[in-house]
This record gives C-alpha cells, sequence and structure tokens, in this order.
C-alpha cells in the first residue's frame, strides 16, 4: 500500500504543509478584495515576522498584495510543487555525496541575487527574486521529504529513547 | 543534542528580537534558518555516529522552539514600553474602530483587552509569541535539514574514527615486564 511507504506519507505531508502556507499568502488578499479585512489583516500578520511584505516586491491579486514577496512565493511554491513531483527529481541530486552541492548550487542564485543588487551590481527583477526563491523551495522540498520520511516514523522514536539510555547522540 | 539546540536557539533568539538586526529575518527568515545551520553544524561536530536528515529535522524543531521563546522573553521590555504609552493603545484601539467587517462582540472583546496596558501586553505577547514560536520552529527544521546535508559527510551509520569502540574484541593488551626479582 502506498500510504504504508514512509516516503509517500512524508510527501503528503509536506504538500499539506507548503499547500496550507501557499493558500494562506493567496488568501490574504482574496480576503481583504472580499471585504473580509480583519481576517485579512490576521492573514497577512502571520507572515510579517518571516517577510518584509513590501507590496512592489510581491504579486497582486484583485487590487491586493500577496501576504508575502516575489521570493518567499517562489520558495513556498518550489516547495509545493517539488513535493507534489519528487519523483522526478533526479536520485543523484539528493544523494550522501551530491546533496552538499545540490544545497550550494540551489542557494548560491538566491544569495548572488540578493549580494549582486546589495552591491549595485545587478539590479534583481520579480522574476530573478521568483526563480532563485523557487529554486531553493525545491532544494528545500527535496532535503524535508526525506527528513520527514524517517522523522514520522514511529519506531525512530523508540530508537532515539534506546540511543539516549545507552548515552547516544540523541 | 540539547546542547547544540540550546546554544543556537539562545543566539537566534537574542538576534531575532534585537531591534534592527532582527530585520534580517524579513529576508525569508534568515536568522531562524540560519540558527537551524548552526545548530545542525555543532550536533554534527560532536557527534559520533553520522547525522541523518531526521535527526537534523528534530534538532531544528527543538532550536527553533528555543529560539522563539527566547526571542518572545527578549521582546517583553520593549512590548512593555510600547503598551505603556496610553497613546499607542488609544490609536489601536481607534484602528479597531474603523475595521468595517468586526462583528460587535469581537470588537468590544478587542476595545477591552485596549483598555488596559497589562491586559494588551499579556494578550499579545501570548498570541504572538505562540505565532512566532510556531514559525521559528517550522523554520529552524528546514535549517535543521539544510545544516545536515551540508555538514555531515559521514555515510549513515557511520561511527567517527575518532571515538573509541563500546566493546573491546580481541586478545587483551600486553602488560609491561614485572620488575627483576632482588
Amino acid at each position: 500500500m502506498r500510504l504504508s511507504n514512509p516516503i509517500f506519507k512524508a510527501r503528503v505531508f509536506v504538500i499539506l504543509l507548503s499547500g496550507l502556507g501557499f493558500l494562506m499568502v493567496l488568501g490574504a488578499p482574496s480576503l481583504a478584495a472580499g471585504g473580509h479585512f480583519f481576517l485579512s489583516a490576521l492573514v497577512y500578520t502571520v507572515f510579517s515576522p518571516i517577510c518584509h511584505q513590501m507590496p512592489e516586491r510581491s504579486f497582486e491579486l484583485l487590487g491586493f498584495p500577496w501576504a508575502v514577496c516575489h521570493r518567499c512565493s517562489g520558495i513556498y511554491l518550489g516547495v509545493l510543487l517539488a513535493a507534489v513531483f519528487y519523483t522526478a527529481i533526479p536520485r543523484r541530486l539528493t544523494s550522501h555525496e551530491m546533496r552538499r552541492y545540490w544545497v550550494a548550487a540551489a542557494t548560491a542564485p538566491l544569495l548572488m541575487d540578493v549580494g549582486l543588487t546589495a552591491a549595485g551590481v545587478w539590479n534583481n527583477a520579480p522574476l530573478s527574486r521568483l526563480c532563485t526563491g523557487f529554486l531553493f523551495g525545491s532544494m528545500l522540498s527535496s532535503l524535508l521529504v526525506p527528513a520527514f520520511s524517517e522523522f514520522l516514523q514511529p519506531w525512530n522514536l523508540s530508537r532515539c529513547r534506546t540511543t539516549e539510555i545507552q548515552g547516544g547522540a540523541w | 543534542m540539547l546542547k547544540p539546540a540550546l546554544i543556537a536557539g539562545v543566539l537566534l533568539g537574542i538576534l531575532s528580537a534585537l531591534p534592527l538586526i532582527q530585520w534580517v529575518n524579513s529576508c525569508c527568515c534568515a536568522w531562524v534558518i540560519g540558527g537551524g545551520i548552526f545548530a545542525a553544524y555543532l550536533y554534527v561536530r560532536e557527534s559520533a555516529e553520522a547525522v541523518t536528515l531526521g535527526r537534523g529535522l528534530a534538532l531544528g524543531l527543538l532550536t527553533g522552539v528555543i529560539g522563539g521563546i527566547v526571542s518572545v522573553l527578549m521582546s517583553l521590555p520593549l512590548l512593555y514600553i510600547s503598551f505603556a504609552n496610553t497613546k499607542v493603545l488609544e490609536e489601536l484601539s481607534k484602528s479597531v474602530e474603523h475595521v468595517p467587517d468586526l462583528s460587535p462582540q469581537v470588537r468590544e472583546t478587542l476595545q477591552h483587552l485596549l483598555s488596559d496596558p497589562l491586559r494588551s501586553l499579556s494578550f499579545f505577547a501570548t498570541i504572538g509569541g505562540a505565532m512566532v514560536t510556531v514559525m521559528s520552529a517550522i523554520f529552524a527544521m528546514a535549517g535543521g535539514a539544510i545544516g545536515v546535508a551540508l555538514f555531515e559527510k559521514r555515510k549513515p551509520g557511520q561511527i567517527s574514527a575518532e571515538t573509541p569502540p563500546a566493546t573491546t574484541s580481541g586478545p587483551p593488551p600486553e602488560l609491561p615486564p614485572p620488575p627483576p626479582s632482588q
């Protein structure tokens, strides 16, 4: 059964979590457009500690800015889509030997987009912010799915407890 | 696991609460993700066996929760100063009046909360604290997984060469020769 597969369970969990996040991102402007300003303000407030929410750096929906900026939208979308199409990600990228290079390769464009703009060498655009965020989010998802598949297994907890009793590193 | 989580959690909590410096968190929660990565670095360095991504996630969760709590505790004095200023509360109370879609009960409850500085402080600290702690935990989990992917070079199940084996097997070590009898 697919449900007994820990990777499948982890994918479903990551899809639900990131899907909820993305729904909230789109929900804030939709609620505001529908006249539900209090609820909309609550959703915007939830994202306020983790994103600058500058309207000029955010997409618009129905005349109101999304709850997060272009880059954060890209990250949430990347996490969601990479979890949906997890089987399409080459296994080699997430293998033990390659994963640190995959992390570096997916993070470098984001850091360069931020750093070069701050240095005045390059002017980032909505598309560059969205794409670099999307790549980072995809990488994140490729790590989160195997990590959650291990984390969500009930036997893991008992194993950790045993290791702790024996003086292990957990 | 507690020690690296505590060190990184306290650090990220302090950085997330300091005025101006906390703005870095607005860049996709950078302090929190960084805190998770730092915790993973400390944990991988001191762990005798290879650290898995799942453990990195658990470490990040712990770091994020500690960081969120520290951040809220650090923000309390600043929040108290803001709420002690009655003008701030009056402004908030006025803005509540202008929200069009608020039901009379919610409006009344909010205005009752905003009528007393200590009451509003405890309300905003509890709600805001819970929100910040949950967000910190989620993003620090991502940081923990990234940190393990970056710093863990040993294969799963592999034990460090520097770590002494748990059980000794084979012949006992040779004893030094006894001193010559006189």
